[in-house]
C-alpha cells in the first residue's frame, strides 16, 4: 500500500513538473504585455522600460523559467516588493501581491462552495438512486431517473440567472449569492451560497443516482443478502446494513474524483454567481493576461486533482478488502 | 488611465443597460454658470473648511470596491479612486476646496500657505508650508519632507504616479540623472532647494504656468524618510490627514481610524466627521448595486466612491422614485473618442465621412446610455474649466449620424468603399459597439473591417506609432481641471512614438506652436478659453477624433450618510465631507 | 463499415450504466438475420429512443437548413434591428413589448441593446454549435481509436508511455485548460494585430478540446483491443501473415465500431455544451458569429431585465442535451443487449 502510494506520488511529481514547463513557455509566448497593463496614464517609453526591467521581462525566457521553477521550492526576491518564501508562485504585477497570497485567498470561497455542493450532490445523487432502486420500474423510478437527467442535461448558467430571477429578484427570499466568510457571518455564508451550492449541485445527481441505483439492484441479488433475508432479517436491515455498504465503495471513488474536481474551483458556477473562488480567479487572470496568476492557479487546481486522485485510489483500497494494491 | 479603463472591462462586468436621464438626475449641472477651478488665494487656503450644513460627528462610514487598491503609497496614486481614498490619510502641496453653498470649486494651498508663487514666468516655483502640521507620530513636516517625497519619485520601483515633477525637474530620462535617495545622495539644490524649514522651492526645467495645478496630485506630498522602506512603504502610510491606517489587509479591507495629530486649522479641504472609515474590498458590481439599493445594515452608511452602478440596474434606478433622493450622477473628467489614425487616413474627406456617419447615439447606449454617458460636441470634458458646450463637428446636433450624407461625401471625393479598419477590445461591449459601428459605416459606403483585439494588449496594439488601423476608441482624463493635460498629451504631434498618448498620430506644426505659445500664457483664465477655441479648431480642420460622450458617476449611495458631495476633479464621490446622520 | 464477420453480441460488454429501464434484450427468435437487423429492431421497439431520434435529427436539419428556416422569418442574424430602428428597444436598451419584444417580425423576440433576432441567431447558433461540437467528437474520437487500439495492438513501451501521459491529460482541470490555452492556440495561427477570421478560431476550439478529449475513449479501445488480440480470428490472421495494419483496419476495427458509435453519442453533447461554455467565458466565438454561447453570455449579463431571452438558447440547449443522451443510451441498449442497467 504504501510502496503503491510512494509510486503515485512520484508519478504526480513527474507530471507536475512536465506541466509546469509546458504551460509556462507556452503562456510566455503570448503577446501580452504585461509592462504595459501596469503603466498607467500617461504612460510613457521610458516609464515602459523601467516597468520591463522591475518585471525582470527583459531577461532571456530560460532565465525566467529558471527563477520562476526554483522559486516554488526555495522563494524568490522580488527586489523593493521583497521576499517571496516557497512556495513562491510568482508576482501578480496587476495587484501588486505575490500569487500564493491571492490563492489563499480567494481558496476559501472554492473550498465553502465545494463542501456544500458536494453534500448536496451526495446526498440528492444517492437518495435519487435509493428510490429509484426501492421503487424499481414504478413511477418513482422513471421520475428519479428523469430528474437526474434533465439536471445532468442543462446548464449552469442556464439554471443559475433562472433561479436568481426567481428566488433574489423577484421573491426576495435570499440575497445575492455570494461569499461571504462563515467565520464572520455563517447565515449570512449559508444563504449567500445556497444557490450556488444547489445549483452546481445538479449536474452531479444523475450520475450518483445511475450508479447507485443499478449497484443496489446488483447488490441485492447477491448471494450473502439473500442468505441475510432468508434467515429473517427485516428488509430494511439488509437494504442499509448490507445492500448500502457494498454499493459505496465505488461511490466513493466517484465521489473522490468529483471532490477533486470541485475544489480545484468550479469556473463556471463561480463566475455566474460571482463567487471568488480559484475558477473566478483564473477567469481574471485570463483577462488581464496576469500571466504568473494564471499558471499558479492550474498549478494550484492540477496538484489538487491528482492529490484527490491519490488520495481515492488509497480509500479505495481500505475500503474494498477485494482490491490489493501494490 | 488608459490601461485600467481596458482592464477593468472583464468578461462579465461589461456595461449593458442604459437610458435617458430624468430632470434633477443629470449632470448638466457642472455647466452651471459658477466658474469653477480657478485659483484661490492665501485666505482661501486658511483652514478649517468651511462646515457642512446639519454635519454631525460620530459613526462609521462605509465604502464598497470591486478591486482593492494597489496602492496606498500616496507617491503611486493615480487612479481616481485611490486618489480619493488617500485624500483621508494624505496632503499634497495644493488642493480643491469645495465650497459646501455653492459648489464652486477652488484651488487652495492645502500643506502650503498658498498656491504657490512663480517669480520668473513659471521656471521656479516656491511653496510656503503652513505652521502645525504634523506626521501621525508627532513629528513636525517641514520642506526637507516635501523634498524628500519628491526624491522618492526618482526610484526604480515608482512607476505608477504622475510624472510632471520629475519631467518638468530632471526631463524625459529624469532617472538617469539621479537614482532616488536610496543611492545615498540628495537632488542638488538647483533642482529643489529647502532654504529653510518651511520653504521648498523648484527650479523646473522650463517654464510651467499651471504648477499649482500639477502640485495637487498625490505624490507632491510630504513622506516621513525614517518610516520610509520603500516599495513595502505601500502597505503603511504614514498619516498626515484626519484619518489615518488602522488595520489594511490587501484586496480585502481596509480600516482608518481618526488621526490625533491632524490639526483641522491647518486644512481648508477636509473634516473629520466620522469616527472611523471601513472599505470592503474586491465585491463584484452586482453585488456591490444590490447592496447599496437595499442599503440593509451597514450598507445604509455606504457609499462606492467611483464605480458606477451596474448596467442592468440602471433602469430600476431610474425607474423607482425610492432612489432618487439618494442618487449621484455626475461627469467623470473622462472623455470617450474615437480616433482616426491620421497617418493611414490622410483624406480630410474621409475622416469627414467618417464622422458624419458614425453612430454616436447607439455607441452611447451600448455603453450604458444617458446615465452613464452625455453626448459629447468636443474634446475636453465639462469637469474641465473654459469647458464650452460646442459642437464643432456636428454631432450633438444628430447623433444617430447620417450614413446617407456620409456617403454622399464619399462619392464626391471618389473614396467609396474605402477600406477602415476598426479595432476593438474583445470584451460583450467591445463586439456590440463593433457592431454597430461596421453596420453605420458600412451604410456609409466603407468597407469596414473589424478587428478584435486582446483585451490585454489593446492599448500596447493601437499605442504603436505604425499600428495597422484606421479607427479605435481611447479614453482621456484630464489630470487637473485645465486643458493643458487634455490638448498637448493627445494631440501635439512631437509627441508621437511607440507608447505614446497621441493614439491619432495627430502633427499639425501650425497647432504645435499654438499649443506652445498658449502654455506660456500666465492668466489661467485666458489660457483656458484658449484651450477650448484651440480644441474645436483642431477638431473642425482636421477631424483626428471624433468625441462620443462625456463619461459620467452613476450610483446610488446609503439613505444614513449626510454631506455625499462630488469631487469634481477626480470624478469620485467626495469622501472628506461626509457624515453619519444621527 | 464492413458487416463484422461476429456477432457483435459477443464482445466484452461496455460497462456503463445505463438510465433507461425499457428496450428489449429478448434473444433474437428468428433465425438469419444480420446483427444489424437485430439491432435495428431492438432499436424500433424502444419509443422513447425512437421519439429522441426524430428530435436530434430535427435538431440537425435546422442546422443544415438554417438558412431556409430563417428566411421564413425573414430575419437575419447579422443585422442589429435595435440599432437600426430605435422604435424596438427603449433607453435602457431593453426590447420594447412583451416577452423581449416578441412580435409577427420577430418570432422569439429581439436582443437587448443591439436589437439582434432572437430566432435567426438561434437558428444559425445550433449550425455554429453543432457543426463544433461535431468537429471536436470526430476529431478526439480519432485520435482515441488510432490511439488506443494502437496502445492495446502494440503494447509495450509505446503503450506505457501513451498511457502516462493520457494521465497527464486527465489530470490537467479540462475547462480551466480550455480557457488558458485557447489564446494561446489561436496566437500561433494569428499574429495579435491581425483579425481572427472565423474558420481559425474555430479550429483553435477544436484543437483545444480534442487535444483533451480523447483519453476515455482510448482507454476503453486499449482495454477492448487487448482482449480481441487474443482472440482466435485475430492469431489465425496472423498466421495467415497478414500485416498489422491490415489486423487493426480490417478485423479490429469492425469489432469496435459498437463501442465507437457508443462512444461518440456520449462525447457529442458533452462538446456542444463545452463549446457554449467557452463562449460563454468569453474565449469561444465572438459577435457578430451566432453561437449558443454566446447568446448565453449576452442574455446571463440581461437576466434582470429580459428573462425570456435566456429561455431560448437555455431550453433549447437542455432539449438538445436530454434527447441527446437518450438516444445515446438507446443505441446503446440497441447493440448491446448485455449491458447492465
Amino acid at each position: 500500500m504504501l510502496r503503491f502510494l510512494i509510486r503515485r506520488a512520484l508519478g504526480a511529481l513527474v507530471i507536475i513538473v512536465l506541466l509546469i514547463a509546458l504551460t509556462y513557455f507556452a503562456f510566455f509566448s503570448l503577446p501580452t504585455d504585461p509592462a504595459r497593463l501596469a503603466c498607467s496614464k500617461g504612460c510613457t517609453p521610458e516609464l515602459l522600460a523601467q516597468i520591463r526591467t522591475n518585471m525582470h521581462l527583459n531577461l532571456p525566457i530560460y532565465q525566467q523559467f529558471w527563477n520562476y521553477f526554483s522559486g516554488l521550492f526555495v522563494g524568490q526576491d522580488f527586489g523593493t516588493a521583497g521576499h517571496c518564501a516557497a512556495p513562491c508562485f510568482g508576482y501578480s504585477y496587476n495587484t501588486q501581491s505575490f500569487v500564493w497570497d491571492r490563492i489563499v485567498a480567494n481558496y476559501p470561497a472554492t473550498f465553502v462552495l465545494a463542501i456544500g455542493g458536494a453534500a448536496i450532490f451526495l446526498t440528492v445523487g444517492v437518495g435519487l438512486g435509493m428510490i429509484a432502486a426501492w421503487k424499481q420500474g414504478k413511477l418513482a423510478d422513471k421520475a428519479a431517473t428523469a430528474i437526474g437527467l434533465v439536471g445532468q442535461s442543462t446548464q449552469i448558467y442556464f439554471l443559475g440567472p433562472l433561479a436568481m430571477a426567481l428566488f433574489v429578484v423577484n421573491l426576495h427570499w435570499l440575497p445575492q449569492p455570494a461569499y461571504i466568510p462563515w467565520t464572520q457571518d455563517p447565515w449570512g455564508c449559508f444563504t449567500g451560497m445556497i444557490l450556488p451550492w444547489t445549483v452546481m449541485s445538479v449536474i452531479f445527481w444523475s450520475n450518483y443516482s445511475r450508479q447507485v441505483r443499478s449497484l443496489m439492484l446488483e447488490q441485492l441479488s447477491e448471494d450473502h443478502i439473500r442468505a441475510a433475508r432468508a434467515k429473517g432479517m427485516s428488509n430494511t436491515y439488509v437494504w442499509w446494513r448490507y445492500a448500502l455498504r457494498g454499493a459505496m465503495a465505488p461511490i466513493i471513488t466517484i465521489f473522490g474524483l468529483d471532490l477533486g474536481a470541485v475544489f480545484s474551483g468550479a469556473i463556471i458556477t463561480e463566475v455566474t454567481f460571482g463567487v471568488h473562488g480559484l475558477g473566478y480567479l483564473a477567469v481574471i487572470a485570463v483577462n488581464q493576461a496576469d500571466l504568473y496568476l494564471e499558471l499558479g492557479v492550474l498549478i494550484f487546481s492540477s496538484v489538487s486533482i491528482l492529490l484527490f486522485n491519490i488520495i481515492v485510489d488509497a480509500a479505495y483500497g481500505l475500503l474494498d478488502p477485494r482490491v490489493r494494491i501494490g | 488611465m488608459p490601461a485600467l479603463v481596458a482592464v477593468s472591462a472583464l468578461t462579465l462586468t461589461a456595461c449593458g443597460g442604459g437610458g435617458t436621464s430624468k430632470a434633477g438626475t443629470t449632470g448638466a449641472q457642472a455647466s452651471a454658470s459658477v466658474q469653477n477651478f480657478l485659483p484661490g488665494t492665501a485666505a482661501d487656503s486658511v483652514g478649517p473648511a468651511p462646515a457642512i450644513p446639519g454635519a454631525v460627528t460620530g459613526g462609521t462610514a462605509h465604502d464598497i470596491e470591486n478591486s482593492g487598491f494597489d496602492y496606498l503609497d500616496p507617491s503611486q496614486q493615480y487612479v481616481n479612486n485611490q486618489q480619493e481614498v488617500g485624500s483621508l490619510y494624505s496632503r499634497s502641496l495644493t488642493g480643491y476646496k469645495t465650497d459646501p453653498a455653492t459648489g464652486k470649486v477652488t484651488l487652495v494651498g492645502d500643506l502650503a500657505t498658498d498656491i504657490g508663487t512663480t517669480s520668473d514666468g513659471g521656471k521656479t516655483w516656491t511653496w510656503h508650508l503652513k505652521d502645525g502640521l504634523k506626521f501621525q507620530d508627532g513629528t513636525p513636516i517641514t520642506s526637507k519632507d516635501v523634498k524628500y517625497a519628491v526624491e522618492r519619485l526618482y526610484e526604480d520601483y515608482q512607476t505608477q504616479g504622475p510624472v510632471y515633477f520629475q519631467t518638468w525637474l530632471s526631463g524625459a530620462n529624469y532617472r538617469t540623472t539621479y537614482k532616488g535617495p536610496s543611492s545615498g545622495t540628495d537632488l542638488p539644490d538647483s533642482v529643489i532647494s529647502t532654504p529653510d524649514d518651511k520653504t521648498v522651492t523648484f527650479h523646473f526645467q522650463a517654464a510651467h504656468t499651471d504648477a499649482s495645478y500639477a502640485a495637487s496630485m498625490s505624490n507632491i506630498t510630504a513622506i516621513e524618510k525614517s518610516k520610509d522602506d520603500g516599495a513595502k512603504y505601500n502597505a503603511h502610510p504614514q498619516s498626515i490627514g484626519p484619518y489615518m491606517i488602522s488595520n489594511y489587509q490587501a484586496g480585502k479591507t481596509l480600516t482608518l481610524v481618526k488621526n490625533p495629530m491632524w490639526d483641522p486649522k491647518t486644512d481648508p479641504i477636509r473634516h473629520q466627521y466620522v469616527d472611523s472609515w471601513v472599505f470592503d474590498l474586491g465585491i463584484d458590481n452586482q453585488l456591490m448595486t444590490q447592496r447599496l439599493m437595499a442599503g440593509q445594515g451597514d450598507d445604509k452608511y455606504a457609499v462606492s466612491m467611483a464605480l458606477n452602478a451596474d448596467g442592468p440596474s440602471i433602469k430600476t434606478i431610474e425607474s423607482d422614485p425610492q432612489y432618487a433622493s439618494r442618487t449621484m450622477n455626475k461627469f467623470l473628467p473622462f472623455v470617450d473618442t474615437y480616433d482616426i489614425n491620421m497617418t493611414r487616413v490622410t483624406d480630410l474627406n474621409v475622416r469627414k465621412a467618417l464622422a458624419t456617419a458614425f453612430p454616436v447615439a447607439n455607441v452611447q447606449k451600448i455603453n450604458g446610455g444617458n446615465a452613464t454617458g452625455e453626448i459629447a460636441g468636443n474634446l475636453v470634458s465639462p469637469t474641465v474649466a473654459g469647458w464650452k458646450d460646442t459642437d464643432p463637428l456636428g454631432i450633438k446636433a444628430n447623433p444617430a449620424g447620417d450614413p446617407a450624407k456620409a456617403k454622399a461625401i464619399l462619392q464626391a471625393a471618389g473614396k467609396l468603399n474605402t477600406t477602415i479598419v476598426y479595432a476593438y477590445s474583445n470584451t460583450p461591449t467591445g463586439q456590440q459597439v463593433a457592431t454597430a459601428v461596421s453596420d453605420a459605416l458600412t451604410q456609409a459606403g466603407f468597407n469596414v473591417q473589424a478587428k478584435p483585439l486582446d483585451t490585454t494588449s489593446y492599448y500596447t496594439q493601437v499605442g504603436k506609432a505604425d499600428n495597422g488601423f484606421d479607427l479605435y476608441r481611447t479614453g482621456w482624463a484630464a489630470d487637473w481641471p485645465m486643458a493643458s493635460t487634455v490638448i498637448p498629451p493627445t494631440l501635439d504631434g512631437r509627441l508621437i512614438s511607440d507608447g505614446g498618448n497621441n493614439y491619432s498620430h495627430y502633427n499639425n506644426p501650425a497647432m504645435n506652436s499654438e499649443m506652445d505659445r498658449i502654455g506660456q500664457i500666465t492668466d489661467i483664465n485666458t489660457q483656458d478659453a484658449q484651450w477650448m477655441q484651440l480644441a474645436d479648431k483642431i477638431l473642425a480642420t482636421d477631424i483626428p477624433q471624433i468625441p462620443t460622450y462625456y463619461d459620467k458617476y452613476f450610483n446610488v449611495y446609503g439613505a444614513g450618510l449626510g454631506g455625499v458631495g462630488y469631487n469634481q476633479v477626480l470624478g469620485t464621490i467626495d469622501l472628506n465631507s461626509i457624515f453619519v446622520k444621527k | 463499415m464492413t458487416t463484422p464477420t461476429e456477432d457483435t453480441t459477443e464482445t466484452d460488454p461496455v460497462l456503463v450504466a445505463s438510465a433507461t429501464g425499457d428496450g428489449g434484450d429478448k434473444p433474437a427468435a428468428l433465425l438469419g438475420r444480420t446483427p444489424r437487423q437485430i439491432a435495428w429492431s431492438r432499436f424500433k421497439r424502444n419509443r422513447t429512443g425512437v421519439v429522441c431520434a426524430f428530435i436530434v435529427i430535427a435538431f440537425i436539419l435546422i442546422a443544415i437548413l438554417a438558412p431556409v428556416i430563417a428566411g421564413l422569418e425573414g430575419q437575419s442574424p447579422y443585422i442589429p434591428y435595435g440599432l437600426r430602428d430605435p422604435n424596438l428597444l427603449d433607453d435602457f436598451g431593453v426590447p420594447i413589448g412583451a416577452n423581449g419584444g416578441m412580435n409577427a417580425t420577430h418570432w422569439f423576440g429581439i436582443t437587448p441593446t443591439s436589437g439582434f433576432d432572437i430566432f435567426s441567431k438561434l437558428v444559425y447558433g445550433i449550425r455554429t454549435s453543432l457543426g463544433i461540437g461535431l468537429l471536436i467528437t470526430i476529431v478526439s474520437s480519432i485520435l482515441g481509436i488510432v490511439i488506443g487500439v494502437a496502445q492495446g495492438y502494440l503494447g509495450g513501451r509505446f503503450d506505457y508511455l501513451v498511457g502516462r501521459f493520457s494521465d497527464l491529460l486527465l489530470g490537467l482541470p479540462s475547462q480551466l485548460f480550455y480557457i488558458a490555452f485557447t489564446p494561446v492556440v489561436l496566437n500561433m495561427f494569428v499574429p495579435a494585430d491581425r483579425a481572427t477570421p472565423v474558420h481559425i478560431r474555430v479550429m483553435a476550439i477544436v484543437i483545444v478540446q480534442a487535444f483533451l478529449g480523447w483519453m476515455a475513449t482510448s482507454r476503453l479501445l486499449r482495454g477492448m483491443s487487448l482482449s480481441l488480440r487474443e482472440r482466435e480470428y485475430i492469431e489465425a490472421a496472423k498466421i495467415a501473415g497478414a500485416s498489422s495494419w491490415r489486423i487493426i483496419t480490417k478485423e479490429l476495427m469492425p469489432n469496435l465500431a459498437t463501442t465507437m458509435l457508443v462512444q461518440v453519442t456520449l462525447l457529442l453533447p458533452a462538446m456542444v455544451a463545452a463549446e457554449a461554455g467557452l463562449s460563454f467565458l468569453g474565449v469561444g466565438m465572438v459577435e457578430p458569429t451566432p453561437d449558443w454561447g454566446l447568446m448565453f453570455q449576452d442574455a446571463v449579463h440581461n437576466y434582470q431585465n429580459d428573462l425570456t431571452y435566456l429561455l431560448f438558447p437555455g431550453l433549447s440547449l437542455t432539449i438538445f442535451t436530454v434527447a441527446f443522451s437518450l438516444f445515446g443510451d438507446a443505441v446503446r441498449d440497441a447493440l448491446d443487449p448485455k449491458t447492465i442497467r
